[in-house]
């Protein structure tokens, strides 16, 4: 237990405690030493495997050392599709736009074929990875829900996107037909009837994971909104006299450059 | 005009709830319902609801400090703390009287424990890569659109 607790969870709690250090704009250091702890921590989670192999939670290294290649292939591919068109700065050329397509397109299918095919994550004694059965269903909910929702955002907040909104609705539909597919066809690892019943519980941890941060969100509110009502109102001051008024003026032409 | 924003909030906010609904309702007619009792669903919300909870308010907690130091308020994290912990007792007794639920497959409270933190770490993950993607999506589309404004426009504008 306290093997586990120094080579997965420690090391597991460092990622975000080494993100929230490599922020920190006060020194050079501090983001020196934040990227450091983060690329141990990652290595140490992702060995977890090897060094705990006996404990269960160990598993959760064992996913993320098999989703590790498509989720950066993805993500970078993303990057460098969006960064090859209309930015104002730091604008990527054409090759890397296709690049970009192509490890997107990739890193997808990847994921595809660790569902359908032999490259599902198994663990040590044979038996599938019982958090990859967690984190995929949950991942392509997710992913319909918010292609969809993102996708409606532009048609009803944005001026004439129905063009652009059609990649997500593209995606949105992809991902609904892959989830009634695995529900329906057996993969190479699990049934159809096994995925369909992580679909299920997927969506109750959904539900959970809203509910609970929503009650988290409003026990904080509540104690910000109790002291933001009783501090005082601002003392008025009295307004620019005209000295003060012409003195501003004269401020703001010689920044802008105004003749006047 | 404030109409019209909320109809399209309330749109957007649709939009995420329909694929759910949506895929349910295609499984449900084809097949019925799974071979789950609420005694297995039960216990996936009251977990996951739990572990949110607890790792969103640790993190709200850290903020909290800030508040109240740049508020001169340095008991505002001390209340914050009392009402989390209130909270979260009241949920727990909530979920508990609904069953003796709480225990999956795991043997002991601890391992309870473990499993539904890593098990919220990695819906939590799952959720995130799919915030990523749709974003990149979202933004690649965005530059890659043909300007709104044309150059000829813009010269007679001027």
């Amino acid at each position: 237990m306290l093997q586990a607790a120094l080579l997965f969870w420690l090391p597991l709690a460092l990622i975000p405690v080494s993100l929230w250090i490599s922020q920190s704009k006060k020194s050079r250091n501090g983001q020196r030493i934040g990227l450091i702890l983060l690329v141990i921590g990652l290595i140490l989670v992702l060995a977890s495997p090897w060094t705990v192999p006996d404990s269960p939670s160990s598993a959760v290294g064992n996913l993320f050392g098999f989703i590790l290649g498509p989720s950066i292939l993805v993500l970078f591919g993303l990057y460098l599709v969006a960064y090859s068109g209309n930015v104002p700065v730091g604008r990527l050329s054409v090759g890397d736009k296709y690049l970009g397509l192509l490890l997107f397109f990739i890193g997808m299918v990847w994921f595809s074929i660790m569902h359908w095919l032999d490259l599902t994550p198994v663990l040590d004694s044979g038996e599938i990875n019982r958090f990859w059965l967690i984190f995929f269903p949950n991942f392509l909910i997710s992913l319909s829900c918010l292609c969809l929702s993102a996708g409606i955002a532009m048609l009803v907040l944005g001026d004439n996107r129905s063009a652009e909104s059609k990649n997500l609705f593209f995606m949105f539909g992809l991902t609904v037909i892959f989830i009634l597919f695995a529900m329906n066809i057996d993969s190479s690892d699990a049934s159809s009837n096994d995925f369909r019943t992580y679909v299920w519980l997927s969506i109750a941890d959904l539900v959970g994971i809203m509910l609970g941060s929503i009650l988290a969100i409003i026990s904080f509110s509540l104690v910000i909104y109790s002291y933001e009502k009783r501090l005082p109102k601002p003392k008025s001051i009295l307004p620019p006299t005209k000295d003060e008024l012409k003195h501003s003026a004269k401020i703001i032409s010689s920044n802008i450059g105004d003749d006047e | 005009m404030a109409e019209g924003k909320k109809t399209s909030l309330r749109l957007v906010v649709s939009g995420l709830l329909f694929p759910i609904a949506l895929i349910l309702a295609i499984d449900y007619s084809m097949h019925g319902f799974p071979d789950l009792s609420m005694d297995n669903i039960n216990p996936r919300i009251a977990n996951s609801t739990l572990t949110a909870f607890i790792l969103c308010s640790t993190f709200l907690l850290g903020n909290m400090y800030f508040y109240g130091e740049s508020r001169d308020r340095p008991l505002a994290p001390l209340f914050a703390m009392i009402i989390a912990i209130s909270v979260g007792f009241g949920t727990t007794i909530f979920f508990i009287e609904q069953g003796d639920m709480l225990l999956e497959d795991n043997g002991s409270v601890i391992a309870q424990l473990v499993y539904n933190i890593s098990h919220t770490i990695v819906s939590i993950f799952a959720l995130m890569l799919a915030f990523g993607i749709a974003i990149g999506i979202l933004f690649s589309s965005l530059t890659h659109s043909k300007a709104k404004i044309s150059g000829t426009k813009l010269s007679e504008e001027e």
